[in-house]
């Protein structure tokens, strides 16, 4: 009799001459929950991938309730009782709520769908939640986390024995999480083995049993999580790592670099803002404060009503080109779709904006190219250094690198605003972003991100400003804050108006 | 050259050594196939496919597609037929057929980028709508356009055909802007994420029109050819099916529908395995009906090397590697 519900033995994995896992050996029991955590591209994706039947692994072998896979599909993989719940959803956003917990196992009498039945299931499977999603409602038109949950109601319905989480609560709200959090550790204390994947550390601390750390497709540290706190944690995950000294604005008298007065569009405003040169501003709220709406539409993504200045001239609404002329550029927050080029290689993602300035005689410069890209590669330690790497086979981290490298040769570099920066970023390479940002402040360069990691804002920032429902509705020094009241603040309506 | 760069070549453009293979076997078949005059027969006739195909790559790059080819085709030549028998300079009527084509493209262009209409529609409209305007123009077809269009479309220069030289323009031009130009970089990066090009500060609107405004002035100009070389131009079948060809010829290079992959080198070695295929075929006897299948057929071949290239490459290691 095997207890384990989950066993993993030796698993290795190279993808050409990149190894990706080595001789893995990784067990989740009954009723555990187990962390798996590492810096981007240390395999954990690939990990997942062997166990949901999604990739076949070179080696090693893969145990669930003591059988092993063999070439199973992920369809057989899920009906043998092992669910994985992916960062990008796997849901189909135009069909209602039931239909997609029932999404391939539909229940049915004789050939038809039988909706009633199928409708009391998922009542029954979403009261279970704890929340109230109306089952009947479209997925598109459901929150982030709503969605979330529905996923693991599918995994419910399927019966999940083993349940992997890839990231669950990366683009969750305070309170969503804990309503997630909640319900895993339920889901576990009723023998179902989870293996969850986080970057954020407080909350494996929080719900993990034991812990496996993968760093290079090797497995540096396994064991219980007693005795781990997050900075232990941190440093198993990337060793090295010393605490980031916060920088102070000068002392001396700073002017006004970006002005935002009356700024209201679609989802944000009316806000006032001021942000000094050189000063970083964190942009605090949770999902929906309407931070990106207020970034995109200062840059002119959106339309909007209201004044920007730079150094007290005023950017004409909706022309992004005018913007980053005048010095106001965006790092967006979806990397994905609206930062990244995957399929060009990392120098051709760093120079587009600028080959038009380097082909002095019209035709492009590659050899300008080539060194601008070295200059940043420098700056911003990317990994690996070679320029004609494609971007699609960079960890998110050094992809994250090239979008803000892309700004970083910008001669007329005066506003960096950034959407989440960090977002799907490890420790180790987040720490370089907010090096990289530091001294960018340091020559001057105002920067202004929008973060929903309280402990980043304090971190990473000299003020702090806080978002709720589209409005700012607390301004603090980040040396005066701390986590509980900025929480606080961002779950917390305009009355009374928070200043300090 | 080593045999990573050599691997990555191939993998880069696989019709290169299926067109090797075709040469050898149409060479072995028939005899004639590699003579200088069947050679240069294949590239004149694809003179005006590849005029068209050539920009129709960029567009597709770009994330658009443009339908109307064949029909933008039909009334440029059309027009300049009408003017040419009313006894126009053929010179004046090359340029007027190439401003009525950057106005065709002006129009899609800006429904397309500016108003957001979906270019599969608004082009698949003016197939219909321009073959319509090209009959009512001419329901009787003109013909005989003198000596300057009759050496412009058979004649030659240095034992080269007009009309190819005057395709090797366009695919000279093209490939400058697709490699030399920071335009060339632009295009694949709106195909790839419009948005991400946006906030890059990339002028998406205005490429994309211009790359309408290119294909139709290019749809224009391969109607000229065409009449040019038939010494006629009859509005009902002139060009009819041309956009598929150019479309076909595409995505056959390897250019992803969607946009973002592939090069305009690719369109170009798509049309010239069209052309020899269908050139090899005849060579061959075999029937038109039997050429039409084994063309169609390549295509869908094509769709299952866009997913098996992409395997192989990542396969192996990248040639700047190391």
């Amino acid at each position: 009799m095997n207890p384990s519900a989950l066993v993993v033995n030796g698993l290795s994995k190279s993808y050409g001459r990149s190894r990706v896992l080595s001789a893995v050996d990784l067990t989740v029991d009954p009723g555990s929950v187990r962390a798996l955590l590492g810096p981007n591209g240390a395999g954990k994706s690939t990990l997942i991938g062997c166990l949901s039947g999604a990739t076949s692994p070179d080696a090693g072998s893969v145990r669930l309730g003591g059988v092993e896979l063999v070439g199973e599909t992920p369809a057989q993989v899920r009906r043998s009782g092992l669910s994985v719940i992916y960062q990008s959803f796997s849901l189909v956003g135009p069909m209602s709520v039931v239909d997609n917990i029932f999404l391939g196992d539909e229940l049915c009498r004789g050939p038809f769908i039988d909706r009633s039945s199928q409708r009391t299931e998922a009542q029954r499977l979403l009261s279970d939640l704890g929340i109230s999603v109306n089952p009947d409602a479209m997925v598109d038109d459901l929150s982030v986390g709503a969605k979330q949950l529905v996923e693991i109601a599918k995994a419910e319905h399927h019966q999940a024995k083993v349940l992997v989480l890839d990231e669950p609560t990366a683009a969750l709200s305070d309170r969503e999480t804990t309503v997630l959090l909640d319900h895993v550790r339920r889901l576990a204390d009723s023998g179902v083995a989870v293996l969850y994947v986080s970057h954020r550390l407080n909350e494996i601390v929080e719900i993990a049993d034991c812990v496996t750390v993968l760093r290079d497709g090797v497995v540096v540290e396994a064991g219980p999580i007693q005795g781990h706190n997050t900075d232990s944690l941190a440093a198993a995950i990337s060793p090295g790592l010393t605490e980031l000294a916060a920088t102070e604005v000068g002392s001396e008298r700073r002017s006004t670099r970006l002005r935002a007065r009356g700024v209201s569009c679609t989802g944000a405003g009316p806000v006032d803002l001021e942000v000094a040169e050189g000063e970083i501003l964190a942009l605090f709220g949770l999902l929906g404060a309407g931070r990106t709406e207020l970034l995109e539409t200062m840059v002119g993504l959106t339309s909007r009503t209201g004044s920007v200045e730079i150094d007290g001239q005023a950017l004409p609404v909706g022309s992004i080109r005018k913007a980053i002329s005048a010095g106001l550029m965006l790092v967006p927050g979806d990397r994905k779709t609206g930062g990244i080029f995957e399929p060009f290689t990392a120098a051709e993602n760093v120079v587009l904006p600028h080959q038009k300035t380097l082909a002095g005689n019209g035709f492009r410069q590659t050899d300008a190219e080539a060194r601008m890209y070295s200059r940043v590669v420098e700056a911003l330690n990317i990994q690996p250094a070679n320029h004609g790497i494609l971007a699609s086979s960079l960890s998110g981290g050094n992809q994250q690198k090239l979008v803000l490298g892309r700004w970083l040769p910008a001669e007329g570099l005066r506003v960096l605003l950034l959407d989440e920066p960090t977002q799907g970023v490890d420790v180790g390479a987040r720490v370089e972003l907010y090096r990289s940002l530091q001294s960018l402040a340091a020559d001057r360069v105002s920067i202004v991100f929008a973060t929903s990691e309280p402990e980043e804002a304090i971190l990473l920032a000299h003020r702090i400003v806080v978002m709720y429902q589209g409005e700012i509705v607390m301004d603090v020094m980040a040396a005066e804050a701390d986590e509980a009241s900025l929480l606080h603040a961002a779950q917390t309506p305009l009355n009374p108006i928070e200043r300090s | 050259m080593s045999w990573n760069r050599i691997r990555h070549q191939i993998l880069t453009y696989p019709l290169v050594p299926a067109l090797v293979a075709m040469a050898v076997f149409f060479q072995a078949k028939s005899d004639v196939f590699l003579s200088k005059d069947n050679l240069t027969n294949v590239i004149t006739q694809s003179a005006i496919l590849i005029v068209v195909a050539m920009p129709l790559a960029l567009v597709l790059l770009a994330g658009g597609v443009d339908l109307s080819l064949g029909s933008v085709t039909a009334l440029g030549g059309v027009l300049a037929g009408k003017a040419l028998v009313a006894g126009w300079n053929a010179l004046v009527v090359l340029v007027l057929v190439l401003l009525v084509g950057a106005a065709i493209g002006l129009l899609h262009g800006s429904l397309v980028s500016r108003w957001d209409w979906s270019p599969l529609i608004v082009t698949f409209g003016s197939l219909t709508a321009f073959r319509g305007l090209s009959l009512a123009i001419s329901p009787q077809a003109d013909f005989n356009f003198g000596d300057a269009m009759r050496e412009f479309g058979n004649g030659r220069l240095l034992g080269i055909p007009w009309l190819v030289i005057t395709a090797a323009i366009v695919v000279l031009s093209t490939e400058v802007v697709s490699r030399k130009l920071p335009l060339g970089r632009h295009v694949n990066a709106i195909g790839v994420s419009e948005r991400a090009a946006f906030i890059s500060g990339i002028a998406v609107d205005r490429i994309r029109v211009s790359l309408y405004v290119a294909t139709s002035m290019a749809a224009t100009l391969g109607g000229f050819m065409f009449i040019a070389r038939i010494n006629s131009a009859p509005a009902g079948t002139l060009a009819q099916g041309l956009e598929l060809d150019a479309l076909t010829a595409c995505l056959l290079g390897g250019i992803a529908f969607g946009g973002g992959r592939g090069s305009p080198t690719g369109a170009l070695l798509g049309v010239l395995t069209l052309g020899v295929l269908q050139n090899g075929l005849q060579l061959l006897a075999v029937p038109n009906a039997w050429s039409m299948m084994a063309k169609g057929t390549v295509l869908a071949l094509a769709a299952g090397l866009q997913v098996i290239v992409p395997r192989l490459q990542a396969m192996g290691a990248s040639p700047e590697a190391a």
